[in-house]
């Protein structure tokens, strides 16, 4: 079968969906799209029922040649969104210049200000809560209010207003309309509620609308190039081999996936699969004297930012603190069995921001080329030098909060946070995409999500994501591409 | 350390480690495992002996952690209170991490939160579950519908 579209887009996740949902606002009815997705479309119920995000295990679509380090994913429709615990925060002004504010790593080509409308857009869609004090210019309020600080937050916001604060989440902290409010279950990737945005809650009516035809069970084999033109994509559909062609192709398979596809396709760049990364996490779970913890009104309800931006990102990473607001389910905390003292504990995850290795890259896998592999040798010493700091953090905590001793802290080896690889640039030799997420040497073919990320901040991707989708949509309008 | 001290130890180390291995080389019972951590780290509650034991069962169904992990705690922690902490602080504080996760998942599968009374029975209700049911501490907020910002 060889169909023509105006527009082929590859994964139904944030990156996908996002820029679907702005190109479907200002296409012409007369427009044809078409969405290919190689999972199923596994319905809430169905995820509840098995306990699982997807019918496809990871096995089946990547092998991890270095398991000590695991990278998440959820194949299907909604992609990383059905698995994802729904941090929504936005990056600081200065995680996108980091080369020329503090000599290390990488500017990136876009700014927070050029991203400024695109995070407020996002956070609409997301229905977001947040607080209003946070220190990046806003344009809108959050959408929703924040949510209950637990008492470690409170103590930690009185001492420290300019540095602690609410956590922004797609967690809803009211009933949407759409979503249930999260009641703090602590199990976010199968959320009960449904409190969590995601693609299946939130934007699965993009898919109905009949400029869009949906491909389920359809995997990219790769992208068709002439002439530095990018003129469709083939891919396998139960089995069947199948083609379609396109004026414009969008690659929105996840940072894992994208480069597989272009490298399965010849579309080669010495930096193509390259700079896999995430953050570096630290979770510290403390006992503390006479505070009781856990008493948020979701699982994460603190964000501390004073270990985050200043002169020390010359010498070492940035770091975040998140307040963990349970004491069960997919965490390393537990109450403590003291009389009276249940809920005197807290658990901190410490996030600290990566500068990319070249060594750590997603490859095809010489055994099965259907599949990706992924190779991690490491963080970067900026990263591992700004961990050994963990001591002194924590005492800078312990100033505030009455902490009587560390009870366990544990690496975390895995965020489902995986970035670079398809990284963005204004230097062609230097990077895969420019500033628009469109590929140097392939001009209609844009490659999006986290794999665009030139450096791994503390925060985390997911709504930089959807509003680099955005950004991308806006450009290629803006370049008069779709007139 | 003077000689005598350390001869004890030895003694000591050495009957515990026989009889750990000994232990942890048979199938032993995972569930006589959960209940003893159980009654030990809950010793100052009144607990419901038999909902006890019903939620050994229950846990050691389910392999919430794994049987010789479980084997480990329940062998290991009968001995860490005789032990310095100062001696194997990462180890038994490895074992008291792992018993509290055992205790966590009892109490909050009974009926002893939210009010957390120390002077009541504490009776087993069924397993937790962290799908249906909600962290007993929370302070869940019930603010206004979207629109109306407080």
């Amino acid at each position: 079968m060889n169909e023509r579209f105006d527009i082929i887009i590859v994964g139904t996740g944030f990156a996908g969906a996002f820029f679907l949902m702005r190109y479907l606002e200002r296409a012409p009815a007369s427009a044809r799209v078409l969405v290919l997705e190689r999972g199923r479309q596994d319905s809430k119920v169905w995820q509840l029922r098995n306990r699982l995000t997807s019918s496809i295990p990871q096995e089946e679509v990547f092998f991890n040649r270095t398991p000590g380090h695991l990278w998440l994913t959820s194949p299907g429709f909604g992609g990383n969104s059905k698995c994802w615990w729904a941090g929504a925060m936005r990056m600081m002004p200065n995680d996108f210049r980091l080369r020329s504010q503090y000599g290390v790593g990488d500017d990136w080509p876009v700014s927070y200000d050029d991203l400024e409308e695109h995070y407020s857009a996002a956070e609409e869609v997301m229905l977001v809560s947040g607080p209003d004090d946070l220190p990046m210019r806003r344009s809108r309020p959050y959408p929703l209010p924040p949510h209950r600080l637990s008492s470690p937050d409170e103590l930690l916001k009185a001492r420290y207003p300019d540095g602690w604060f609410h956590a922004a989440t797609a967690r809803a902290s009211a009933p949407t309309g759409q979503r249930g409010m999260c009641t703090a279950h602590g199990v976010c990737d199968l959320c009960p509620n449904d409190a969590k945005f995601t693609v299946q809650n939130g934007l699965a009516h993009i898919y109905q609308d009949p400029r869009v035809t949906l491909r389920l069970e359809s995997t990219a084999q790769g992208v068709d190039v002439s002439a530095s033109t990018a003129t469709g994509v083939h891919y396998t559909r139960s089995s069947r081999a199948e083609r379609a062609h396109a004026d414009l192709v969008v690659l929105a398979a996840s940072a894992l996936f994208n480069p597989h596809i272009l490298l399965r396709s010849g579309i080669t760049h010495r930096l193509l699969g390259r700079r896999l990364h995430e953050q570096l996490a630290v979770d510290v779970c403390v006992d503390l004297k006479d505070v009781g913890a856990y008493d948020g009104s979701t699982v994460i309800t603190g964000n501390g930012y004073l270990f985050y931006d200043g002169p020390h990102r010359r010498d070492h990473a940035a770091c975040m603190v998140e307040t963990w607001n349970s004491p069960f389910a997919n965490q390393p905390a537990a109450l403590r069995a003291e009389r009276g003292r249940w809920n005197h504990r807290q658990y901190f995850r410490f996030i600290f921001e990566d500068l990319p290795r070249e060594d750590n890259a997603v490859t095809v896998s010489p055994l099965n080329a259907q599949l990706a592999e992924t190779t991690f040798n490491g963080f970067s010493d900026y990263a591992v030098r700004a961990a050994g700091r963990l001591n002194q953090m924590v005492d800078e905590l312990a100033g505030t909060l009455p902490i009587e001793r560390i009870v366990r802290t544990e690496q975390v080896i895995a965020l489902g946070h995986i970035q670079g690889t398809t990284v963005m640039g204004r230097d062609p030799e230097q990077s895969v995409v420019d500033r628009n997420l469109v590929h140097h040497r392939v001009r209609n073919l844009l490659v999006l999500g986290a794999g665009a990320f030139p450096t791994g901040t503390p925060i985390l991707p997911t709504l930089t994501v959807s509003a680099l989708s955005l950004w991308a949509a806006d450009q290629q309008f803006a370049r008069g591409v779709w007139t | 350390m003077n000689r005598r001290h350390l001869l004890l130890s030895c003694a000591g180390f050495a009957l515990c480690g026989g009889f750990a291995a000994g232990t942890l080389t048979t199938s032993g019972s995972e569930v006589a495992g959960v209940a003893a951590i159980i009654f030990k780290r809950l010793g100052y509650l009144k607990l419901h002996h038999a909902g006890v034991w019903e939620f050994a069962r229950d846990y050691a169904a389910k392999s919430l952690i794994s049987a010789r992990k479980l084997r480990a705690v329940s062998v290991a922690g009968r001995f860490y209170n005789w032990v310095p902490e100062s001696w194997f602080d990462a180890l038994t504080s490895d074992i008291r991490y792992g018993e509290e996760r055992i205790v966590t998942t009892f109490l909050l599968s009974s009926d002893f939160f939210p009010r957390a009374d120390e002077k009541r029975t504490v009776r087993y209700r069924e397993l937790f579950d962290a799908q249906r049911h909600v962290n007993p501490f929370a302070r869940l907020r019930f603010v206004p519908p979207r629109g109306s910002r407080e």
